[in-house]
């Protein structure tokens, strides 16, 4: 980590030992100070009170500082002018924005009502009142006499206090010597704090919600696991279950593949049973001439068939369910008749599905 | 120690480290949980397709009608199955079924019966509608034999020859089949018949 340095009203110049957790102090030059009370307000409101507060007070349109708060709820607030500030550090170190610390932080606490100390850029007299700063005075040169009454004027110090912090001037020439800071203290400044409220607060957002997300699909997780858990016995059982229909259907369409593998070589009603339907659908008197099957066709010849009576015939072989076609076929001799008819196949009709 | 302590001191001091490492946390958290999502999808996936397969295999369980329906089938078939006759060669198939076929009309009284066969070649059926090597390969024939019968037409031994065909003793299907009735009547057929190859004797 490279060194602190101190932002003075010249630029930026090394700190005093020991390091601070800061890159940058502000000289106490750069500096005011103000002491807020709000006890008042509540304990949620009070940085946004303070925020506003200070916006009244601060001279500084765009302000920045730190605010050291005490257990009775008032706020001790030192800010500086942000861009005048920003532009000093950068000149020397040419480096984006930094942690800004004030120096009265690192001068360690009064042990009087009143006391004077050295500060980077002059003088600087402090009033406590029970252990809690109460006010600052800056001297940019070493105060004379009257300045000091002024001051002390300015302060509200009892005299016995402002003669005794008067004496121990001298030995305030010494340079300043910091250390570390012993209060509790915070950054705070015009335009930065709602933004790092939202940023705090989309954070906050996002983790939750990261959170939420989580517990979601541990939640959903956890389910699904335990369904399958179920299911897995589940499973088991059923196929346990269904494993003799199983082997059953399968023999059984193994089975019906053979079949239909047969009726395919011979998928006509037989010989026997096509002839019988034909002997069995002659009218009386009639007789068959000629009768011949090729692959399930039959071709018939009758001779001295009665006209009125060929239509009860084509009924009958209809009705044997044999035939998926009756014609009759026309014929030069008035006294022969000639059919043809196609048997039922039973490719067509699936009569092997078992 | 060192270093460790500068990256304290760094997270400490910087908001800007601390956003970012909180933003890269952010986005890594959220693929996590991304590609939690998309495996948690899948396996819901999974579980639906498995709840399906449970309710299908139910479903099966509870159809009984199948051990029927195998016993009927494998019934009907072990019938076809005893009709059909094992020979070692086409030769003897030929032989067999010129046999039978002259049996066969001498028991039904036709009179002038010849039978002659034809050569079919192995496994090659003679009449399959199409599907050439289907049946043959499904039912294991080894050969298809047909055979032609010429007899004088009368009726009744006709009609008996035909119903002792149908019988079932061999497996054989009628392909034509030629009626000439009258004076000098003729009956002529053509049927074709299924052998099973019989394995060869060891010597």
């Amino acid at each position: 980590m490279s060194p602190s340095q101190v932002v003075c009203t010249d630029g930026l110049r090394p700190a005093p030992l020991p390091k601070v957790r800061a890159d940058l102090v502000v000289s106490r030059a750069l500096t005011l100070f103000q002491r807020f009370d709000l006890a008042s307000v509540p304990r949620s409101r009070r940085k946004e009170a303070l925020r506003l507060a200070i916006s009244e007070w601060s001279p500084f349109e765009d302000w920045a500082g730190a605010v050291v708060w005490s257990e009775r709820g008032a706020a001790m607030v030192w800010i500086w002018e942000a861009g005048r500030v920003a532009a000093l550090a950068q000149l020397e170190a040419g480096r984006a924005a930094k942690t800004m610390m004030p120096e009265p932080l690192l001068l360690g606490p009064g042990g009087a009502e009143l006391d004077c100390v050295r500060v980077a850029e002059g003088w600087l007299a402090r009033r406590y009142r029970d252990g809690e700063l109460q006010a600052e005075c800056f001297f940019a040169t070493r105060p004379s006499a009257k300045d000091w009454a002024a001051a002390m004027i300015a302060l509200d110090a009892s005299t016995g206090a402002a003669d005794s912090a008067w004496a121990t001037l001298d030995s305030a020439d010494a340079p300043p010597c910091y250390s570390a800071p012993t209060a509790r203290w915070e950054a705070i400044d015009a335009t930065r704090s709602s933004a790092r409220f939202s940023a705090e607060r989309a954070v906050l957002l996002a983790a939750a919600a990261l959170v939420l997300g989580t517990l979601w699909l541990g939640a959903e997780t956890l389910r699904d696991l335990r369904i399958r858990h179920l299911q897995k016995a589940e499973l088991a059982a059923a196929e346990r279950q269904a494993e003799p229909q199983k082997a059953a259907r399968q023999q059984a369409f193994d089975a019906a593949d053979r079949l239909r593998a047969w009726a395919t070589l011979d998928p006509f009603p037989s010989a026997l049973m096509l002839l019988n339907a034909v002997a069995g659908s002659l009218p009386p008197g009639a007789v068959v001439s000629e009768y011949r099957l090729d692959r399930g066709v039959v071709r018939a010849t009758l001779s001295n068939p009665g006209a009125r009576q060929t239509g009860d015939m084509v009924t009958r072989l209809q009705d044997s369910k044999l035939f998926s076609s009756v014609r009759v076929v026309p014929s030069g001799d008035p006294r022969t008749l000639r059919f043809e008819l196609e048997a039922v196949s039973a490719l067509g009709v699936e009569s092997v599905k078992p | 120690m060192k270093v460790w302590g500068d990256l304290v001191e760094q997270w400490r001091e910087r908001r800007t480290l601390r956003l970012g490492i909180y933003a890269v946390g952010a986005i890594l958290w959220l693929q996590g949980l991304l590609v939690w999502h998309d495996w948690l999808t899948a396996s819901a996936r999974e579980t639906l397709q498995i709840a399906q397969r449970i309710a299908r295999l139910k479903a099966e369980a509870a159809e009984s009608q199948w051990p029927q329906r195998a016993t009927d089938a494998r019934s009907r078939l072990a019938v076809i199955d005893r009709q059909v006759t094992q020979t070692e060669t086409l030769g003897l198939a030929q032989a067999d079924l010129q046999d039978w076929l002259g049996a066969q009309a001498a028991r039904a009284g036709l009179t002038n019966p010849t039978v002659t066969v034809a050569g079919a070649a192995q496994g090659a059926p003679v009449s399959t509608g199409g599907e050439r090597q289907g049946p043959d390969r499904v039912l294991g024939l080894g050969f298809q034999v047909q055979a032609q019968l010429r007899a004088d037409f009368k009726p009744l031994p006709v009609y008996d020859f035909l119903a002792a065909l149908e019988k079932g003793e061999r497996r054989v299907w009628v392909e034509s089949m030629s009626i000439r009735p009258g004076a000098g009547g003729r009956f002529e057929l053509s049927v074709v018949a299924a052998y099973r190859r019989a394995p060869k004797a060891s010597q």
